[in-house]
């Protein structure tokens, strides 16, 4: 008789109201015990922006059930939804990082540690100091010796 | 007769002049290009991106976590901070158990220790009661070890990196610093080997 899926309803910091399927809700298992207790009452995320929470909803709407999957097309259509998806600026990647982690969405902190060890990659001793704004705070001295200490970093 | 003597000077001055002119100005041409690269310079740095060091502390050790040893050795020499969470042995111990674990085993640590209390030791064979014979792991067996002085105890101070941190042990073996000889135990090669005999024996 009640086909109409269950909706939560939620409230980012800045006073935002979301709503969402309860099947991604229950993902979430900073919420889980609320939603499972069967809440009615928008539910306060005072860590999470408006903006943040959006792209969040929109990772997890995306996911849900798509991971699951055994299609390769369907796995390979998300693969190139996520690469789209994560194509912010740093300061996003970094909120969307600790909304995940507050929310403790297993599949978007993996995602988003992941995209960050990728840039680090490859990267030289200077261009990660340059990205992420780290002070060079050795001495000299001191960064001979260090570098001097592996292979790994003398070319870099 | 003063100004006949001094005209042959005046000439002189005013024949060097143009490139005296010509200096002074491309110096100022000079300064004011500093001064426009000295304020370009500035202007891209404004941009705000958050430092790694921003994130929650184990936010930072599930990243960390993800690199590559070259990865965290490369981490490990961007700053301080940087350095203290790089140089985890939670961190290295996974690395060190993926590509060393097979190899090293008890006795290869027992030494490393060993070379790590003892710097001055002279590297050579086991002490004798140790069992040359024994084996150290699953599939090695050590005859005996050698190691180069570790780079923290031929230093004898080096406040950044512990030389018995799994990390150093960890660097100290990729640059062959410790190192050791060891005989392999395959199971595999030794059905190989006995096979034929077995074989002949069976015959005669």
């Amino acid at each position: 008789m009640s086909s109409k899926k269950k909706v939560i309803t939620l409230r980012s910091s800045d006073g935002e109201i979301f709503e969402v399927e309860e099947a991604v809700a229950l993902e979430w298992l900073t919420i889980k015990p609320l939603v499972e207790s069967g809440c009615t009452d928008a539910i306060p995320l005072p860590q999470v922006t408006g903006n943040i929470l959006a792209k969040v909803i929109e990772y997890c709407k995306k996911h849900i059930g798509a991971s699951e999957s055994e299609d390769r097309k369907i796995l390979y259509e998300l693969e190139s939804w996520d690469a789209d998806f994560i194509k912010v600026d740093q300061g996003t990647l970094f909120d969307l990082i600790r909304a995940a982690d507050y929310l403790t969405i297993k599949t978007l902190f993996e995602f988003t540690c992941q995209t960050v060890a990728d840039t680090i990659k490859h990267k030289t001793i200077e261009e990660v100091r340059h990205i992420f704004r780290e002070s060079n705070d050795f001495t000299p001295e001191e960064e001979k010796e260090i570098r001097g200490k592996s292979w790994w970093l003398q070319g870099l | 007769m003063l100004i006949l003597l001094l005209c042959p000077f005046f000439i002189f001055l005013l024949s060097l002049s143009p490139f005296l002119f010509a200096r002074s100005l491309k110096m100022e041409e000079e300064e004011e290009e500093e001064e426009k690269e000295a304020k370009i310079i500035p202007h891209k740095e404004e941009e705000p991106r958050p430092s790694l060091l921003d994130l929650p502390e184990l936010t930072l050790d599930c990243i960390l976590d993800k690199l590559s040893p070259a990865g965290l050795c490369s981490m490990s020499a961007v700053c301080r901070p940087m350095r203290e969470r790089c140089k985890s042995d939670r961190l290295w111990g996974k690395h060190m158990d993926q590509k060393w674990g097979r190899v090293v085993g008890g006795m290869a640590r027992v030494e490393w220790d060993r070379r790590v209390v003892e710097p001055r030791r002279i590297p050579g064979c086991l002490p004798k009661g140790n069992g040359t014979s024994s084996p150290v792991s699953r599939f090695w067996m050590f005859s005996w070890v050698r190691q180069e002085p570790a780079e923290g105890t031929k230093r004898g101070r080096d406040n950044s990196l512990p030389s018995d941190s799994v990390m150093a042990l960890y660097l100290s073996l990729e640059n062959g610093n410790f190192w050791f000889p060891a005989q392999v135990y395959n199971r595999e090669v030794m059905i190989g080997i006995m096979t034929p005999r077995q074989s002949m024996n069976s015959e005669s």
